[in-house]
C-alpha cells in the first residue's frame, strides 16, 4: 500500500492559493534589504576592478580619508585577517580558488572589490570611492589562478554500463544535439547587506542570527558574519553565507566604531 | 542646500536639500517612502518610476530640486487608506503578476496612465508601456494580462 497521502487529501496542493506577501509588495510596504535602516547605520562603497586580470601595483586611499563624511577607507592589509571564502560549490575534486576578501596583489574579475570606503551616507562613500586611486598592470595572457594553466576549475566525466552495446540493440536511434544556456540568477534587486557587528558576540546578524560555519576556512564568512536578508521581499533565501559579500561588508562593520 | 517645495501623494513638503540630492534619495530616504525602489540607477530598469504631474519620470535620473513646485505621486498612494488595493494592484495579484516584487512598483506607475484613459487596453499597447520596466524573474505575460484584465470594463 501506498503510503503517501494523496495530492487532492493535501489542504494546499493542488490549490489555488494567493500569496501574503503580494499586497505588501504591491503597496510599497515591504521592505527589501535597501529599505533597511538602523540606528548610526553607514554606507559602504567598493572601489571595483575595471580590468579582469591585474596586478595591483599601488592603491593610494589619502585622498579619499579627506573627503567630507568619510569615516574609514580599508585597503587589503586592513582586512588581511578575515579569512578568504572559498568556492561557492562544494564539488568534490574541484579546485580550490579562495577568494580574499579585498584582494592585494591581483585582480581576477571585473568588479572585484579592492578597496572599501565607510562613510555617513552613499553620496559620500561613493565619493570616497571616486578619490581611491588604484594603478593596475595588465595579466592578459596570464592564467587567473597559479597552478591551474588552462583556467579548467572542474572536469567530470560519467560512465553508466555499455552503451554502445545499449544503441547496437536499441530499436530505434534518435541523434540531437543540444546546447544548454548558462544561467545567471541577477535578479532586479541587487546584491545588498546590512551588517551591524556586535563586540559582545562577534556578530554581525540582523536581522538573521548566525549562521552554522560551512568549511573550516570560512569561520568569518559564515559563524562571525551574516548578511541581512529582506525580511519578506526578493529573494532572500538565494543569499548565501558563503558568498565573499558577506564578510567584505561584515568585517568593515566591525572595523569602524560608531 | 537648496529649499524646495513639493507635493508628494497629497502632502505638502518644504525641504532643505542638497543640489545633487536624487529625486529617488529625496522620496526614500526623507520622506521614507521605500516603496519607490532603486534598480539600476542609471535609468534602464524603470523600477523607480513615479509619477510627476501625472506622467511616468525615472525619479532616479531626477534631482530633487527639479522637482519642486511640482507634484509627486508613488505607489504608496494607490491603495485606498483601509487598504483595499487598486484595480491593478488587485489584477497583477490575481494574475501572479509579481514574485519577488522589486519591479511593481515601477510597473505600477508606468501603467496608472494608462488605465485614465478607460479605453480596454491591448496586449501590444501594454507591452510598449512597460518596455522601459525590466522584470527579471516573474516574465512579463502575466503582468500584461493583468493590465489588459484591469482595463477592461
Amino acid at each position: 500500500m501506498n503510503e503517501w497521502p494523496l495530492y487532492a487529501q493535501q489542504r494546499w496542493a493542488g490549490k489555488r492559493v494567493q500569496r501574503l506577501e503580494d499586497p505588501g509588495m504591491l503597496t510599497g510596504a515591504i521592505s527589501y534589504v535597501t529599505d533597511v535602516q538602523l540606528p548610526r547605520m553607514l554606507e559602504l562603497a567598493f572601489v571595483s576592478s575595471p580590468a579582469p586580470h591585474a596586478r595591483i601595483t599601488s592603491i593610494d586611499v589619502d585622498a579619499a580619508r579627506s573627503v567630507p563624511g568619510v569615516r574609514a577607507v580599508l585597503g587589503p592589509g586592513d582586512l588581511a585577517h578575515v579569512h578568504p571564502t572559498m568556492d561557492f560549490v562544494d564539488l568534490e575534486g574541484a579546485l580550490k580558488t579562495p577568494r580574499v576578501t579585498l584582494p592585494g596583489d591581483r585582480v581576477r574579475y571585473v568588479g572585484e572589490p579592492v578597496a572599501a570606503v565607510v562613510a555617513d551616507d552613499r553620496y559620500a562613500a561613493e565619493d570616497g570611492a571616486d578619490a581611491v586611486i588604484v594603478a593596475l598592470e595588465p595579466l592578459d595572457d596570464e592564467p587567473i589562478h597559479d597552478g591551474i594553466p588552462d583556467g579548467r576549475h572542474f572536469r567530470q566525466a560519467a560512465a553508466h554500463g555499455d552503451v554502445d552495446a545499449a544503441f547496437a540493440r536499441a530499436a530505434h536511434v534518435v541523434r540531437r544535439r543540444l546546447a544548454v544556456q548558462r544561467v545567471v540568477t541577477s535578479p532586479l534587486e541587487t546584491c545588498g547587506i546590512v551588517a551591524d557587528y556586535d563586540a559582545a558576540t562577534s556578530c554581525c546578524g540582523w536581522p538573521r542570527s548566525c549562521s552554522r560555519p560551512r568549511t573550516k576556512t570560512s569561520s568569518w564568512s559564515t559563524a562571525r558574519s551574516a548578511s541581512a536578508a529582506p525580511r519578506r521581499g526578493g529573494f532572500r533565501s538565494r543569499r548565501s553565507p558563503g558568498r565573499p559579500t558577506s564578510p567584505r561588508t561584515s568585517a568593515p562593520s566591525s572595523a569602524t566604531p560608531r | 542646500m537648496t529649499t524646495i517645495s513639493i507635493e508628494v501623494n497629497g502632502t505638502e513638503h518644504e525641504l532643505d536639500v542638497a543640489p545633487r540630492l536624487l529625486l529617488a534619495d529625496l522620496l526614500r530616504d526623507r520622506l521614507g517612502l521605500t516603496g519607490t525602489k532603486i534598480g539600476c540607477a542609471m535609468g534602464a530598469c524603470g523600477a523607480c518610476t513615479v509619477l510627476l504631474d501625472g506622467a511616468p519620470v525615472r525619479a532616479c535620473l531626477m534631482f530633487a530640486v527639479q522637482a519642486s513646485g511640482r507634484t509627486v505621486r508613488t505607489v504608496e498612494d494607490l491603495a485606498e487608506e483601509n487598504g483595499e488595493l487598486h484595480p491593478l494592484q488587485r489584477a497583477l495579484r490575481e494574475h501572479h503578476g509579481l514574485q519577488c516584487g522589486y519591479c511593481t512598483p515601477g510597473m505600477l506607475m508606468a501603467i496608472v496612465p494608462l488605465l485614465a484613459s478607460a479605453q480596454p487596453l491591448e496586449p501590444d499597447a501594454v507591452r510598449e508601456a512597460i518596455s522601459g520596466n525590466l522584470c527579471r524573474c516573474t516574465g512579463y505575460d502575466t503582468i500584461v494580462d493583468a493590465v489588459v484584465e484591469a482595463s477592461r470594463p
